[in-house]
């Protein structure tokens, strides 16, 4: 492992020197012009908006902060400022000194109704070094048709190839073969555990608080770290700087209300947006009446609150504050009022963000962030008390310098240190007066750092590359005791001092991703990555749910590790009109985790002990074809993959497909603006069935049936196609005692041609293998039979939703 | 040992946790959708393996019944026991204490048994009798006096506790001419118990005709517990608490609690659940309270738990501690405690 590595870092130590020799030879001054780009109507930051210097072909983009910063010999030279849906604006500037030209953006005339589909400049695509990397503007995604008329950016990204859906209408996604805690999910840098609500239908995403959604599916940059398989990166929006404004939506199963404006115009904004559901109000009645009245104790209901302050406090320095708290809530009361259930659940993050300019060429972004995921479930039954707790809290101090010491260098470094505590699932209550607790209490510390450095950068006009390095360190230190059991006798306890190493790891993550232009239109890239993971979530379950527990490394929990290796064939039709891609890949993954074949997850113990280790092991093929603008838009994605695990304690060592292994994923995404009042849009999806374990036989205990289940995920369900479309009628902005109104009627029609669609597939045994009255048929007899069962969820649904904004 | 109500118990096993949460959303989703609908399945031929269901206990000779796992092959009638038991396998059963029996086969209808102590039997083996005519022809093995033990309550061999106990089984061969060796073993733990039973108020929609029924317990202070307990309504079998009939130590060690016992409901018939923690008023109750080695309390919360009635589970392997087969060879060191409820 260490050979390689070191052979990686003399070759960007090599490449360095070159440049920096062949920099020394330059001798006409160099000056730097450096600035902001923003919205105009609104002050917001424009996140990769371009800046091309059109008398050298080159050109760059704006950061997350909507910075950019380029350095050339002096001279004079046109700026073109772009960005899709936009109006190009150029200017001519004489660069004699460092100049600072902080640019504000207007809406294109021709553009003003059009869909978005990402904020790349003109052929990015085939330029940049980029493998796997989308950006989705939240336009996208509300221009779509959405389930139940709730826009959500998850299940917008998993249209893109290479990501599946975890399951139908779920928002918890796969990427190339990766599990689902192999995705960093960010919001507003701070990691989010646990990104759906309602059990993962809908996301935690509140589309009137979203700005911009970055996704890289592979080749991800040094930049990141701590996950192995994919980057979501959600940016808020940071609140208007021009003019109060409010808009909100009423749907079918939850309203949403945002409100913004300046504290200070141009220098201070915020914004608060806030989503509940009602379906608890609106069942409420209903529910009693349903069947026997057992229903009517049941209660649900979520909500979401994203808040914002984004203060410029000089030209040079800038304060972001902002957070996140969104709480599912599940009630359940026996009628009867002796048994009850309460379970909450729910993440809060926190961030504090400072940006500051060292010089025009040295960016600095520095974090800190307070996130948390918690559950809890209270039951009660007479005298006795019952709750259950698990939760995971991070806090996390952040670096991340921009720096541009010449055109055609994009560096990026930074360090990063993470305080990690999980709480595993802890039992307690009392009975009576007596009260019990289970034995597994500790809770499990950690510290994680990271350094890297990375460097985006021309070597010749056809080549370009992106090279990086980041090393990670984590440990799993006390205070920690446990209790080891061995056929449930205590055998050994384990005690660990606050502050004692437990256990300590490290890795080096080389990353790099070139460029090899073809011709102006088209090029091929290569990518390969390998990534650490020191945090883990293990589910059995076919989807992920909140009482999926998430550990750290430990003695016996090894790190994941991931490894990526990429080729791309990236070309662009009709003057960047259409962009096509092929990508193929290899993924391999080491340290994976499963629970055990017997396990049932007994939360008395410690959950590690109930987990089994392996490789994983993805390979396919992704072919994408966009056309980005004008009034018809959209995609298509086809993937072609395989995802096989290989654990020694499962299917007696041999390979197996995993559970979201799907041969065949296609989307097809298309919207049509047919005049300014009207907005079509279709998707249609088509995935190769997921994998399942079912039984194969079974044998009778004590006169009941017992399965004895085949090779792991040996059945493949059958195929998953929907189409879904959707109308967006916007009435034109109405002038109302001087306050403009506009608002849009957004009709979404899911499951179309009303497939039942595979949910999941059971063996019902029918008949009575005891005797006695059949629970099935109602007749004596003592015979089994056996059929197969597939329950769909959701049938042909429309929706329809109001939005406003004034 | 541990016990208390099914629905809180469910909640220490995050199988079923899971799918509580799940059914508790989709089920909903489903109810209103109604897109449930039969479906072809190809499921491929399994190879069969022979099935254990044996146990001895304390003051009770060792009894097994031998099995084969089935295919899903269209119906499956139980009338027809022929393809089911495996007959004419070789059987003995060696005492830590040194003390050795050979166990013989003997068929129901082989015993020529009256009919009240056939329900018995078959009731006690988890069948029950549909008419005279129609009588299962279960078979079990057994100690060679077993009648004697039926007349007299007692017989050569029989369990006794804080004793290990080895079966050794040579069974005929499934496929092919080689027959089949199964071994296992069990321990008979010492019979702890419980302090006493007691009567508690139901909740207010049941009051006037059912009762909570707590047992007291005191957990003893060092881990390694396990417990399997069955309830017993008058005269009927004792059948196994749906939420569960097995528990360890590891939330009450040292304890001395109440916590409410489920009442156990027969598993061919349509399950109550919402009565399902109570007993009513008039009846007399029989609680077994068995002690069980780690390895019967393995086999049994993993077949409690494997999710064969639920669509939503993940597959869980069953253990066993049968070398070369399935099932269970275990040893139970009972106690029963007998509540009158009064009207």
């Amino acid at each position: 492992m260490t050979k390689p590595i070191l052979h990686f870092l003399f070759f960007i130590g090599s490449i360095i020197s070159v440049k920096s020799s062949s920099a020394q030879t330059v001798v006409v001054p160099k000056y730097t012009v450096s600035g902001y780009i923003k919205e105009g109507a609104n002050g917001e930051s424009m996140l990769a908006a371009s800046v091309y210097i059109v008398e050298l072909n080159k050109g760059t983009n704006t950061n997350e902060y909507g910075f950019y910063s380029l350095t050339m010999p002096a001279g004079k030279y046109t700026l073109r400022f772009s960005y899709i849906g936009f109006a190009q604006q150029e200017k001519k500037i004489d660069l004699d000194k460092d100049l600072r030209i902080n640019m504000e953006m207007g809406l294109a005339v021709k553009e003003v109704q059009e869909v978005v589909i990402t904020g790349e400049k003109k052929g990015n695509n085939v330029e940049s070094t980029d493998m796997g990397k989308q950006e989705i503007s939240i336009e996208v995604s509300k221009s779509l048709p959405a389930l139940l008329g709730e826009v959500d950016v998850l299940k917008t990204i998993q249209l893109l190839p290479g990501i599946m859906a975890a399951g139908e209408g779920n928002s918890g996604f796969y990427v190339r073969g990766g599990g689902p805690d192999q995705n960093l999910v960010l919001l507003d840098d701070a990691v989010v555990y646990n990104t759906g609500h309602l059990f993962g239908f809908f996301s935690v995403f509140n589309s009137d608080a979203v700005k911009n959604t970055t996704v890289i599916k592979g080749g991800m940059p040094a930049e990141y770290g701590g996950r192995i398989s994919s980057v979501v990166d959600v940016q808020m929006k940071e609140g208007n700087m021009k003019k109060w404004s409010v808009s909100g939506g009423l749907g079918l199963i939850s309203s949403r209300l945002t409100i913004e404006g300046p504290i200070k115009k141009d220098r201070c904004s915020f914004i608060i947006s806030a989503r509940r559901t009602y379906i608890d109000l609106i069942m409420k009645p209903i529910l009693p009446k349903i069947g026997d009245g057992s229903f009517a104790g049941n209660d649900y209901y979520f909500y979401d609150i994203n808040a914002k302050i984004n203060y410029r406090i000089s030209d040079r320095d800038r304060l972001y504050l902002s957070g996140y708290f969104g709480r599912d809530v599940f009630n359940f009361k026996d009628p009867t009022g002796v048994f009850h259930l309460n379970f909450p659940w729910g993440n809060s993050t926190a961030t504090i963000r400072w940006n500051h300019l060292f010089s025009d060429k040295l960016f600095l972004n520095t974090m800190f962030i307070y996130n948390d995921f918690g559950f809890k479930a209270n039951t009660g039954y007479q005298d006795i008390k019952f709750s259950l707790n698990s939760a995971v809290q991070e806090a996390t101090a952040k670096m991340d310098f921009d720096y541009s010491p010449l055109l055609g260098h994009m560096m990026k470094f930074g360090l990063q240190y993470n305080f990690h505590v999980f709480t595993p699932y802890t039992a307690s209550g009392s009975a009576g007066a007596t009260d019990f607790k289970s034995t597994n209490q500790a809770k499990k510390f950690a510290h994680e750092a990271s350094l890297y450095f990375q460097d985006d950068f021309d070597i010749t006009r056809w080549f370009k590359m992106n090279i990086g390095l980041r090393a990670s360190v984590f440990t799993f230190m006390g205070p920690f005791s446990k209790t080891v059991f061995n056929e449930g006798k205590a055998v050994d306890t384990l005690n660990y001092k606050k502050g004692e190493n437990i256990q300590t790891y490290w890795g080096l993550e080389p990353r790099l991703s070139m460029r090899f232009k073809v011709d102006k239109s088209s090029s091929i890239k290569l990518g390969a990555t390998l990534n650490n993971q020191y945090v883990h979530l293990v589910s059995s379950s076919t989807t992920t749910l909140p009482i999926d527990l998430w550990v750290p490394s430990t003695k016996n929990v090894k790190p994941q590790i991931g490894a990526l290796v990429a080729l791309g064939y990236f070309r662009n039709f009709k003057d960047d009109m259409i962009e096509t891609s092929v990508e193929v890949y290899y993924k391999h993954l080491w340290n994976q985790i499963e629970y055990g074949e017997s396990a049932v997850g007994d939360i008395t113990a410690d959950v590690e002990d109930q987990f089994t280790y392996g490789q994983g092991y993805s390979y396919g093929a992704e072919f994408f074809v966009k056309k980005a603008k004008g009034k018809w838009t959209g995609w298509i994605g086809y993937t072609l993959a395989w995802t096989w695990r290989k654990f020694p304690d499962i299917n007696g060592g041999k390979p197996f497909l995993a559970r979201y292994d799907r041969r065949h994923d296609l989307s097809i995404v298309q919207m049509y603006e047919i005049d300014k009042h009207w907005k079509v849009s279709a998707t249609f999806v088509f995935a190769t069935g997921q994998r399942t374990t079912l039984p194969v036989s079974f044998f009778l205990n004590e006169g009941q049936v017992h399965y004895i289940y085949g090779k792991r995920n040996w059945y493949e369900l059958p195929a998953y196609h929907r189409l879904d479309v959707g109308f967006v009628y916007t009435i034109l902005p109405k002038k109302v005692r001087k306050i403009k109104f506009t608002s849009d009627i957004s009709f979404s029609i899911y499951n179309v041609y009303n497939r039942l669609n595979p949910f999941f597939i059971f063996i019902d045994a029918g008949g009575n293998p005891g005797g006695g009255k059949s629970t099935v048929t109602g007749e004596d007899s003592r015979s089994i039979s056996f059929k197969a069962k597939q329950a769909s969820l959701f049938p042909i649904l429309p929706s329809i939703t109001w939005n406003f904004k004034f | 040992m541990q016990n208390t109500n099914s629905l809180i118990k469910s909640l220490l096993h995050l199988n079923v946790f899971r799918q509580f949460f799940l059914w508790s959303v989709v089920c909903g989703l489903l109810t209103f959708s109604g897109c449930v609908k039969v479906i072809d399945v190809k499921i491929p031929a399994d190879e069969q393996k022979i099935v254990v269901e044996g146990s001895i206990e304390n003051n009770v000779p060792p009894v097994v019944i031998l099995t084969k796992s089935q295919n899903f092959f269209g119906t499956i009638d139980l009338n027809n026991l022929g393809n089911y038991f495996v007959h004419g396998a070789r059987m003995k059963v060696t005492s830590s204490d040194g003390t050795e029996t050979p166990l013989q086969e003997f068929c129901l209808q082989g015993l020529n048994l009256p009919q009240d102590q056939q329900d018995i039997l078959l009731g006690a083996l988890g069948f029950s009798t549909i008419d005279s005519v129609n009588v299962p022809n279960v078979c079990v093995y057994t100690v060679p006096d077993i009648i004697g033990y039926f007349v007299s309550g007692t017989c050569a061999f029989m369990g006794k506790e804080r004793t290990t106990y080895s079966l050794d089984i040579v069974s005929p061969p499934i496929v092919g001419t080689d027959s089949i060796h199964l071994t296992a073993t069990t321990h008979i733990p010492t019979a702890i118990g419980m302090d006493s039973l007691s009567l508690r108020e139901a909740g207010e929609k049941y009051r006037d005709s059912m009762v909570s029924i707590y047992a007291n317990v005191s957990v003893p202070d060092t881990f390694g517990n396990f417990l399997r307990y069955k309830t017993k309504r008058n005269n009927e079998p004792f059948y196994n608490p749906k939420g569960g009939s097995v528990y360890d130590d590891k939330l009450w060690v040292g304890l001395s609690l109440a916590l409410p016992l489920e009442r156990g409901q027969n598993p061919n018939a349509k399950f109550d659940l919402k009565t399902d923690t109570y007993f009513w008023k008039g009846d007399t109750v029989t609680v077994k309270w068995s002690n069980i080695d780690s390895k019967t309390y393995d086999f049994f919360y993993t077949l409690e738990n494997d999710g064969g009635d639920s669509p939503f589970s993940s597959p869980v392997k069953i253990k066993t501690n049968i070398n070369n087969g399935l099932g269970i060879w275990a040893g139970y060191a009972s106690k029963f405690y007998k509540v009158e409820v009064p009207e």
